[in-house]
């Protein structure tokens, strides 16, 4: 008897509260876990996609409402694709393209370089640097040396159609009319 | 209904508080993790605190926080069925004052959870119940005190606010609760 009551007192448990006792119960929450882990792949891009959408409406400054017209459908939908939580098609992928003029899905060439990214990459770098060697030759307080603004100067020509450009303290060259 | 409705999130194991009336109802861990998986919400939020971010980590760009937020978003949402499924909550959950030592948590307790990223940005806030966990809110949190910018003093009147309706019960003085002061 004695042993017994001891493995009771032990094993009872700490008595809930009333107020944790009438909780509501809501574990719907939770049924995510499997679809997310199930899907977490493309999910991921969804998001990314998304993002991307997003940031070119703010650089357009262009609406949702805007976006919808565009792609012929509702401003519901379009807030659904920028939730992230699109499963897209490719025939969604190509609309959203063509509305807001930009490269949303490219490619392998397969040799195992991302174009899209390198091609992102190279871009920022190249505009980054080429706006502060704008600023540098547009800057007339005297910070810095006249040889060097006129060197830059001279590496910075707009007016044949060519373009020399800085990327990482390297000289590079693109042929083509300034867009 | 009285001030604070409670919601059981994980069979006796997690509850969560529930401040404002709403059609339906949604309790804190609903909203903190809805919010965190809004990328419209988010660029919005790092936007208008663009300094904060910018002070937080100098490298980061608002969409790349973004990203981390989703990351880490995840992260925490994995951690806590995991934890709350071992019985391990108090491994996750840590005392909201740094200078209280985890080793010794006592009733009532205020505390927070995060991901495992070493400069993480999300927190998820709780009080102790006896043998329970009560999540109060969560919080984007980029600067190092929490008094000082209106959605992380909200979090601690949330806090606080169950706190008191835990001890004190569905009769807790004031039937209206002020989460803004």
């Amino acid at each position: 008897m004695f042993i017994w009551t001891f493995k009771d007192m032990t094993n009872r448990k700490v008595e809930k509260p009333k107020v944790l006792t009438d909780a509501i119960p809501s574990y719907g929450w939770k049924d995510r876990t499997d679809y997310k882990q199930e899907n977490r792949d493309w999910l991921k891009n969804s998001r990314r996609v998304a993002l991307r959408i997003l940031d070119v409406l703010e650089e357009k400054e262009m609406t949702q409402q805007t976006l919808a017209d565009l792609l012929k459908v509702s401003r519901q939908r379009v807030s659904k694709i920028v939730k992230g939580h699109e499963n897209f098609t490719f025939e969604t992928v190509a609309k959203l393209e063509n509305a807001l003029g930009i490269v949303l899905i490219d490619i392998f060439d397969g040799d195992g370089v991302d174009i899209v990214t390198e091609k992102n990459i190279l871009s920022e770098k190249r505009e980054s640097v080429t706006r502060k060697i704008e600023e540098i030759t547009n800057d007339h307080s005297g910070n810095f040396p006249n040889e060097i603004i006129s060197e830059l100067r001279l590496r910075l020509d707009y007016g044949s159609g060519h373009q020399k450009e800085f990327i990482a303290g390297e000289s590079y060259y693109a042929e083509g009319s300034q867009a | 209904m009285g001030a604070i409705t409670i919601f059981e999130k994980i069979k006796d194991k997690l509850f969560a508080a529930c401040f404002e009336e709403s059609d339906p109802l949604r309790d804190e861990l609903d909203k903190t993790l809805d919010f965190w998986r809004d990328l419209e919400q988010l660029r919005e939020f790092f936007t208008h605190y663009r300094e904060d971010l910018g002070k937080f980590d100098l490298t980061l760009k608002i969409k790349t926080a973004v990203k981390q937020v989703s990351e880490e978003a995840e992260e925490i949402y994995d951690h806590l069925i995991e934890f709350s499924e071992n019985e391990k909550l108090n491994e996750l959950f840590k005392p909201l004052d740094n200078r209280e030592l985890p080793q010794k948590p006592y009733e009532l307790q205020k505390l927070k959870a995060r991901s495992g990223k070493r400069k993480g940005m999300l927190r998820l806030y709780a009080v102790k119940f006896r043998d329970w966990y009560v999540i109060t809110g969560g919080a984007i949190k980029l600067t190092d005190q929490m008094d000082n910018r209106p959605h992380l003093k909200r979090e601690l009147n949330k806090l606080e606010i169950t706190r008191k309706y835990l001890q004190e019960g569905p009769n807790m003085e004031g039937t209206f609760v002020y989460l803004d002061i």
